[in-house]
């Protein structure tokens, strides 16, 4: 029989609950939630946890994500091999881990040996689901070539950092083929950009990026093949564009309105939220070389952030926890969970973060949750995060244990 | 600046003239600072501000050097890395490179295959592992050993798309290896590796092939000493070994079918073998399980016989042999049975010299590595014993080095 391990003595925070329960047992069986009930479980044989009356709850999905973007000036990376690009994100990996994050969802740039090696134990980090290289058009979002570069240098996909995380592609025929390509690379969702971004040097943010034609191209193939859209996009035009189109998930989505909140409502859409990583910009990217037209265009959407959680909330649009930091400022990723305090409550933000990142990645049950045959991913916290979520902060200081899987990856109850 | 002071333990200083008779020293106290080593006296030195690290009577020596390594050749099939790409290549590095310094190898000589991307992550410490010494890409000529593609395959891809494109480089004439001599040393190299010879894990060279023609080798030594680099030489037959020395190849790798003629030849050069005794072992043993074909295990066998004679044969005419594995994939955690496989035929002394002295030699970096003294790399081993009277206290994946430190940090510290 796989191992057993048997929680006990904690505050349950099942986030479908909406409140701390205590007189719970939690009962592990290899990789999977076995059993929890208020019950004493019978385990004879298993490994006993006292937890010590602290908060156990599962672990967090973070829902955007670049494992392997470890430069803020993203142009930067075209200076980085593929040695060096993994070296990093095993660092960057480990850390989300460290942090509670036992689950997360790269929108661009890892790729399926990244994912296999989490796997296999090689790298220490979270489940990975990836897709693979983000695809855009020339001069869009995913283009961060210099003005003076043509053909992508004429080089191939994998010389540098850059070139890995994204591809171009313009045309019906190409966005077909590159969606399949990520698919046939193992992608786990299709990300494309529909509208300008901020660490990108040339597209306007309010610029639409894609026609109608290369985007539904992108959603059949997608669709064929089992698989789901994710769509970068800010302007209120860019997300009722891809709602209409039928992409899945709208990322970012900081100046939704609300004809475009209503345009994603009853399709079962989802917003992924980000709101950290531009006040983390903001903050710091020109220390690490972010360039002055990409810091106005920061200015431009991170008003939008709060009022876009409001908007979403209004219309029942659910939004999901996204972190979306680049090089150097990763180690803000759980302060997502005290700006959105603001405006959504404590156990609506950890829900963004379980529950909801779980139906975006469609393992409802599986992940975000400890009910049984979810997969044993579980933190404890020193605490109640319900009324303070800064415990979910300080790069894992206040959790005690984390475990993925079933395997604990730190455990300071000894 | 961290200062780490060393007291209580027996010196072995490879350099010592009581060492060449098997003996350490006592009373001896060592302090690091930075990164490098600080004092080292037979007198008790007074800090005001270190971390006071009591050895408990341990040995106290310098880290090991592999002068012959591949950390990205994770598959004994060499073929097999084709469906590896460089994320995963990388990603398995991290845990051979963790695994060579678990075992008290503080530098490795990658002779192809690692680039400046890995050394800069384990110099700055993202990836645990040893101080690497770098060649890039291997280059040899087309059907060479560098040249593991199936015979169905025409051209080559491009050199990242897979672990296989990336750790082998074919060029043919004078000037593709020119150039490509050039592209590696561009890309940080710190020596060039060619093929001279055919090799046991490439499909479809003879083993007594000459690999290269003079014009070829010439052009690669001309650019590597005008870049300061060197040639080293993938080569196991005299007559390889013979065109080597002439060509001004510094260093002949593996060499087993040395005779006297040739030794003669490399003496007079100044030239050194670095010997690779383990990988015939573990792959006449193992290397079927992973997928290597009867062709290579044959060619192995033609080998196997002549790896410890070769040693003898240098021995007899003063050429310095350094200590170099070559493990493969799975059968890499074996690196450290090169030692009593050469306990054969050599002294103690002269074995833990190999991997300390030599190799220093070997990558160029004497009174740097390899040694104890002031200004050298504070890399450091504490071990649970005398190696002198021992060397499996070395082996055991490390489980006998109580310490273990690289450039003045600790990878591993139970003296607490």
């Amino acid at each position: 029989m796989p191992q057993q391990i048997l929680f006990r003595n904690f505050e349950l925070l099942e986030p479908s609950f909406g409140e701390l329960r205590g007189g719970y047992q939690l009962l592990i069986e290899g990789d999977t939630v076995k059993e929890l009930g208020t019950t004493a479980i019978k385990a004879p044989d298993a490994d006993i946890i006292d937890c010590g009356g602290r908060t156990l709850m599962p672990g967090l999905i973070d829902c955007h994500v670049h494992a392997i973007h470890s430069e803020v000036n993203i142009r930067a990376m075209e200076a980085l091999p593929l040695t060096l690009i993994t070296a990093r994100a095993a660092t960057r990996l480990r850390a989300m881990l460290d942090r509670g994050f036992t689950t997360v969802r790269d929108t661009g740039g890892a790729d399926w040996g990244i994912k296999t090696a989490i796997e296999t134990g090689h790298i220490t980090g979270p489940r990975l689901y990836i897709a693979g290289q983000s695809i855009g058009p020339t001069g869009g979002h995913s283009d961060s070539r210099r003005r003076t570069a043509f053909k992508f240098n004429g080089e191939c996909q994998c010389c540098n950092g850059l070139q890995f995380k994204a591809a171009v592609a313009d045309g019906v025929d190409e966005v077909r083929k590159s969606a399949r390509e990520q698919m046939r690379q193992g992608a786990d969702h299709v990300k494309i950009m529909m509208s300008g971004g901020v660490a990108s040097p040339y597209d306007p943010l309010d610029s639409l990026q894609f026609s109608d034609g290369e985007v539904s191209a992108a959603v059949e193939e997608a669709i064929a093949f089992g698989r789901y859209v994710c769509a970068h996009a800010y302007s209120a035009e860019a997300i009722t564009r891809a709602a209409r189109l039928g992409v899945r998930t709208i990322e970012h989505g900081n100046l939704i309105d609300d004809a475009s909140a209503k345009a994603m409502s009853g399709k079962g859409m989802f917003l992924v939220a980000n709101l950290v990583t531009y006040y983390a910009m903001k903050d710091r990217a020109a220390l690490f070389g972010m360039s002055g037209e990409s810091l106005a265009k920061n200015e431009l959407v991170l008003q939008g952030g709060l009022k876009s959680l409001e908007i979403c909330k209004r219309h029942g649009i659910p939004v999901a926890y996204g972190s979306d930091l680049l090089g150097e400022l990763h180690w803000d990723q759980s302060k997502e969970f005290t700006i959105r305090q603001e405006v959504v409550s404590p156990i609506e933000i950890i829900r963004s973060a379980t529950t909801i990142g779980a139906e975006v990645l469609r393992m409802p049950g599986k992940v975000g949750t400890l009910q049984p045959g979810a997969f044993a991913d579980v933190i404890l916290v020193d605490g109640n995060p319900l009324k303070d979520l800064a415990l979910l902060g300080d790069q894992g200081k206040h959790l005690p244990l984390i475990m993925k899987a079933g395997a604990l990856h730190k455990n300071r109850l000894h | 600046m961290t200062v780490t002071h060393f007291k209580n333990f027996e010196i072995l200083d490879p350099d010592a003239e009581e060492f060449r008779a098997g003996e350490l020293r006592g009373g001896h106290e060592l302090v690091v600072e930075g990164d490098r080593i600080r004092e080292v006296s037979a007198k008790p030195i007074k800090l005001a501000d270190a971390d006071v690290v009591d050895c408990g009577g341990r040995t106290l020596m310098p880290g090991l050097i592999d002068s012959h390594v591949h950390v990205t050749l994770s598959e004994v099939m060499i073929r097999n890395l084709e469906n590896v790409p460089l994320t995963l290549m990388t990603a398995r590095a991290a845990e051979l490179m963790r695994g060579m310094l678990d075992r008290g190898f503080t530098s490795v000589r990658d002779t192809g295959g690692a680039d400046w991307g890995l050394k800069e992550a384990t110099d700055k410490w993202l990836l645990a592992g040893p101080r690497l010494f770098i060649a890039g890409r291997a280059i040899g000529p087309t059907g060479g050993h560098s040249d593991s593609r199936r015979r169905t395959d025409f051209g080559m891809r491009c050199h990242c798309c897979n672990a296989m494109s990336f750790s082998m480089g074919v060029a043919d004439g004078v000037s593709e290896v020119r150039r490509a001599v050039r592209e590696e040393m561009r890309q940080g190299c710190d020596q060039v590796k060619i093929m001279m010879s055919g090799g046991v894990a490439s499909p479809y060279d003879p083993l007594d092939s000459l690999q290269f023609s003079v014009g070829e080798v010439e052009a690669a030594v001309e650019e590597a000493r005008a870049f300061d680099r060197y040639v080293c030489a993938h080569a196991y037959t005299p007559q390889a070994i013979t065109r080597a020395a002439h060509a001004g190849v510094r260093t002949i790798e593996h060499g087993n079918l040395i005779d006297d003629a040739s030794a003669k030849l490399m003496a007079e050069k100044k030239m050194f073998l670095v010997a690779n005794l383990v990988t015939y072992y573990e792959m006449k043993k193992r290397a079927g399980e992973y997928g290597m074909n009867s062709d290579m295990l044959a060619k192995n066998d033609l080998v196997i016989e002549g790896a410890l004679k070769s040693l003898e044969i240098c021995k007899r005419h003063g050429i310095p042999v350094a200590y170099g594995t070559d493990l493969l994939g799975q059968l890499q955690v074996a690196q450290s049975e090169e030692f009593s496989l050469r306990a054969q035929v050599l002294s103690p002394a002269e074995i833990i010299r190999s991997a300390t002295t030599v190799g220093a030699q070997v990558v160029r970096m004497e009174n740097k590595l390899g040694c104890l003294k002031a200004g050298a790399f504070a890399d450091i081993l504490i071990v649970d014993g005398n190696p002198l009277k021992d060397l499996k206290l070395l082996q055991g994946q490390g489980q006998h080095l109580s310490a273990i430190m690289k450039a003045g940090r600790f990878h591993k510290n139970r003296l607490h």
